[in-house]
């Protein structure tokens, strides 16, 4: 026979635990309530910029051979998720010559049958452009580079510093 | 009186030294207790009293139009410490089940608590046009995680530990 005191105890323990969990409940079911929110938003957001953009997205890409040859690639139709690898295999047909994937990236050794010259410190090399402030040399590799609409990119031929690895030639003309 | 004073004193020091932690305050335990061992009317008298005087003194500016429901609030620990001394008063050890069915019922009154000064902020803001769907919308946006989990975990955990022992201290004390 269980005594006063302890059914009014064990009453007050699942009381105790029937209202953290509601607390527990409710919160969870704001925090779900927020994101669902958020969700709609950026998901109505996205189906506005499709609209407006269309599906693909269009980027420009500029191939200079080092010997006073360049071509421009403009306004090529890219799909969202491109980087600029995918983006360089697109505009060149496949034409591209690589090794895969020392830092996470492929690492270009030719472009149209134009092929590095680690001897005479000689290799392709890629740039990005911004309107505010011009050209300037990737940090990171082709593959780490995602595609933008109206995005630019370079791959110019060209020597290269030895020790800093500072590019001995401009971009380019945008 | 003169336990009034000391516990109400005891209250406000503690809650400018939990300042920092939002929700988290030894006044509900200690209201509790104080009413567990000396009766309703003390325990009452320092909830009305050591909240009226946090309302006002309060860091974050005076509690205004909700200075009698957090007052009324904490008559609901009294009312609980009363109550519990009449069903646990006798079980006077530390280390027991009572200490955790203590605990809970300071945690159930925490909740009862929050519920209540959310209802009073509904009121008080939408006032004199409350709606139904107001009141539920800030009773939902009141029980945002986790300061009113923190609420009632802490009361809990007091309350388990902290009261009992209290419990069977002061009555020693004031032998002394």
């Amino acid at each position: 026979m269980v005594s006063k005191g302890a059914f009014y105890g064990i009453v007050a323990v699942l009381a105790a635990l029937l209202v953290i969990s509601s607390v527990v409940a409710v919160a969870y079911y704001d925090e779900y309530q927020q994101e669902l929110t958020t969700n709609s938003h950026q998901s109505s957001e996205l189906q506005h910029l499709i609209s407006k953009y269309g599906a693909t997205l269009e980027s420009s890409v500029l191939v200079y051979f080092g010997n006073g040859t360049q071509q421009w690639y403009n306004d090529t139709q890219v799909q969202p998720g491109w980087n600029l690898y995918t983006l360089t295999l697109a505009v060149t047909n496949g034409n591209v010559n690589s090794t895969c994937c020392a830092y996470g990236s492929h690492f270009i050794t030719g472009i149209d049958g134009i092929q590095n010259q680690p001897s005479k410190n000689t290799a392709w090399l890629n740039w990005t452009y911004n309107s505010t402030s011009g050209w300037a040399t990737a940090q990171v590799g082709a593959d780490q580079i995602n595609v933008y609409n109206d995005s630019a990119f370079a791959w110019t031929y060209c020597a290269y510093d030895p020790i800093t690895g500072a590019p001995r030639c401009p971009a380019g003309t945008p | 009186m003169a336990v009034v004073a000391v516990f109400s004193a005891t209250v406000v020091a503690s809650d400018f030294a939990l300042a920092g932690f939002v929700n988290i305050k030894l006044m509900d335990t200690i209201v509790f207790l104080v009413s567990f061992v000396f009766g309703f009317k003390q325990g009452a008298a320092v909830a009305v009293v050591s909240e009226t005087v946090w309302s006002v003194v309060s860091p974050w500016g005076p509690a205004g139009a909700m200075m009698p429901f957090l007052v009324g609030g904490e008559l609901i620990f009294a009312a609980a410490g009363w109550g519990a001394s009449r069903v646990w008063g006798n079980d006077r050890k530390v280390l027991s089940p009572t200490a955790i069915f203590i605990g809970a019922t300071l945690a159930i009154c925490a909740f009862v608590w929050d519920f209540e000064a959310n209802a009073a902020s509904a009121l008080i803001i939408n006032w004199p046009r409350l709606t139904f769907g107001e009141l539920v919308a800030y009773e939902l946006s009141g029980f945002v995680f986790p300061t009113p989990l923190a609420h009632e975990l802490w009361d809990f955990v007091l309350g388990a530990l902290m009261a009992p022992a209290a419990i069977l201290a002061i009555p020693r004390a004031r032998r002394l």
